[in-house]
């Protein structure tokens, strides 16, 4: 390959990792995380407030000069704060249920209660023909799966102590 | 005669009659016009047995967007696979996924965690009616694994996939600084790795690079290529074996995974890729076909700019969970250089320099986050290897 051909090559590579790259910009959309969250009229977790739904859509302004964990948003023509962690450039897809690509909407997929199935035949089997270590290995993944279960009513009260969110 | 000489020397290490026979009484020249003509027998038997499975597997090779055409055809078929989600069904993801789980998991010292009950029948009877009812006790260990749940999980609360049952666990691997995570939404961190952090927003910076590959379907995109290339070398295999065919040369590989060239053609056709549903999915089979998944993953790993992009859903997944983006720098800066050497891990600089350029932009996550110590309760970092 000619030396310049190659440059261009390279050129083209970082110029797609580049592209790759590209974040959220002020002016952008931004969904709402959680239950229960609030958008401020100021830049602090207290006083008036709007209740906000989760997945509802805002424009992201950035965040405040005064508290850059509180971020100003626009909701509905109404100017407000809400604190990052409340925030989600992503909104929930939907899942893969068929081989031909169908899908169904992320909501009706977390009602299914298909999500919450717990490690599968197929991975018995593997573990089994792999001898005790992958048993035992398997084993712990199962108590992981019932643990992972349980703690999930422990992350409001984690993000609130560790200082990440939560009201005042 | 040299030719000729060497020609008879590849057909009797191939033992064919024919060419013995001649060569055997002395007609060399009709040893070698044999041997050529056997080479050519063999040769069919191989592309018969090739076209075949071929058409066996195309649904599997259509599912990754692997398709015959001009460039722009084949750009289509990638982009209408990806939407697809590479024909891997939720089903199917969480079944190879623990498979897979388990493989990466049982390296080193295996799971870090203290488990009660290590009977896997009593544990399945358990979590099949209710995964709740199998529980961690109190221990050092355990309150690690019960931190690392909760800051994965609510990382994961901000990405595209929320509503997925994640399972976040330990591996017992000091030497080894790594991450992995397979379909269905299983993260494992070594403690190598876990050894290297100093606070809780570079535990979730890692834990957010592995959840973007899951939202992104990147493990999904490798195993559904890895499964379509499988196909096609068992179900060759079954055919040569079918046509009498298992010694031709340049058909060993195929004809020593031709056992389960049956069960990857129905594999190939039907259910949706359920391997719990199917009746000829048992022990060995999932030994060979996880296996084969795995060494895949170790071999290719992912592409550059899955790579970038997981690290630029990282960063964002990092804000949405309230913390500061500058924690994944410091982070990517304590990696061993020769992730980049040997994988296909971009460089630790590149990585930096990247996540620098949303920084400069101002992007969602560049400033306002927060890098808390680990708690109380969780002893850091988790106690070496006995």
């Amino acid at each position: 390959m000619k030396r310049e051909a190659r440059w261009a090559l390279i050129a083209l590579a970082v110029v797609c990792a580049a592209s790759a790259m590209a974040g959220v910009a002020k002016g952008g959309k931004l969904y709402i995380k959680g239950t229960g969250v609030s958008m401020w009229d100021k830049p602090e977790a207290s006083g008036k407030k709007t209740a906000l739904k989760n997945g509802d859509e805002v424009t992201w302004n950035g965040p405040s000069e005064k508290d850059k964990s509180m971020h100003e948003v626009m909701f509905k023509n109404k100017k407000g704060f809400v604190q990052m962690a409340n925030l989600t450039p992503n909104k929930p897809a939907d899942e893969v249920t068929s081989s031909d690509g169908k899908t169904t909407s992320a909501q009706a997929f977390a009602s299914s209660g298909a999500a919450t199935k717990a490690m599968s035949e197929s991975g018995i089997k593997y573990a089994k023909g792999e001898g005790p270590s992958a048993e035992e290995t398997a084993a712990g993944l199962i108590h992981l799966e019932g643990s992972s279960e349980e703690q999930k009513k422990n992350i409001a009260d984690h993000v609130k102590k560790a200082g990440l969110g939560g009201e005042k | 005669m040299k030719r000729v000489i060497v020609i008879l020397s590849v057909s009797l290490v191939l033992v064919n009659c024919a060419s013995l026979r001649a060569a055997s009484s002395g007609n060399l020249a009709g040893a070698a016009q044999a041997a050529a003509a056997e080479a050519e027998a063999a040769a069919r038997k191989l592309k018969e047995a090739k076209d075949k499975a071929d058409a066996d597997c195309k649904p599997l090779n259509t599912r990754i967007g692997s398709i015959d055409g001009d460039d722009a055809a084949k750009a289509k078929a990638l982009e209408e696979a990806k939407a697809k989600g590479y024909g891997v069904s939720w089903t199917e993801e969480r079944a190879i996924g623990g498979a897979i789980a388990v493989g990466y998991a049982k390296t080193g010292k295996g799971l870090f965690v203290d488990i009660s009950e290590k009977k896997l029948e009593e544990l399945q009877k358990k979590a099949a009616k209710d995964r709740k009812a199998v529980k961690l006790s109190a221990s050092e260990k355990n309150d690690l694994n019960m931190f690392i749940q909760v800051v994965g999980d609510h990382v994961a609360l901000g990405s595209t996939r929320p509503g997925i049952s994640w399972t976040f666990s330990v591996i017992d691997n000091d030497d080894t600084v790594n991450a992995y995570s397979t379909p269905g939404g299983y993260i494992l961190i070594t403690t190598g790795l876990l050894r290297l952090m100093e606070n809780e927003a570079q535990l979730a910076a890692v834990l957010a690079h592995e959840i973007a590959h899951v939202q992104q379907r990147h493990s999904i995109k490798s195993y559904a290529g890895a499964k379509a290339t499988s196909c096609n070398i068992a179900v060759t295999g079954y055919y040569l074996v079918e046509a009498g065919a298992s010694n031709i040369p340049g058909g060993e590989e195929f004809v020593k995974n031709a056992k389960f060239g049956k069960t990857m053609k129905a594999f190939a056709k039907d259910n949706d890729g359920d391997l719990d549903k199917n009746p000829d999915v048992d022990v060995d089979f999932m030994r060979w076909f996880t296996n084969r998944i795995i060494d895949f993953q170790n071999l290719t790993g992912n592409a550059k700019e899955d790579e970038y992009d997981a690290d630029r859903i990282g960063f964002e997944l990092m804000a949405a969970g309230g913390y500061d983006t500058k924690e994944f720098d410091k982070i990517i800066d304590k990696l061993p250089s020769s992730w980049a050497l040997f994988s296909h891990h971009p460089s630790n600089g590149d990585r930096i320099e990247a996540l620098g350029k949303l920084r400069t932009e101002g992007a969602f996550g560049a400033d306002g986050g927060k890098a808390p110590a680990f708690p109380a309760n969780v002893k850091w970092p988790p106690k070496p290897a006995s």
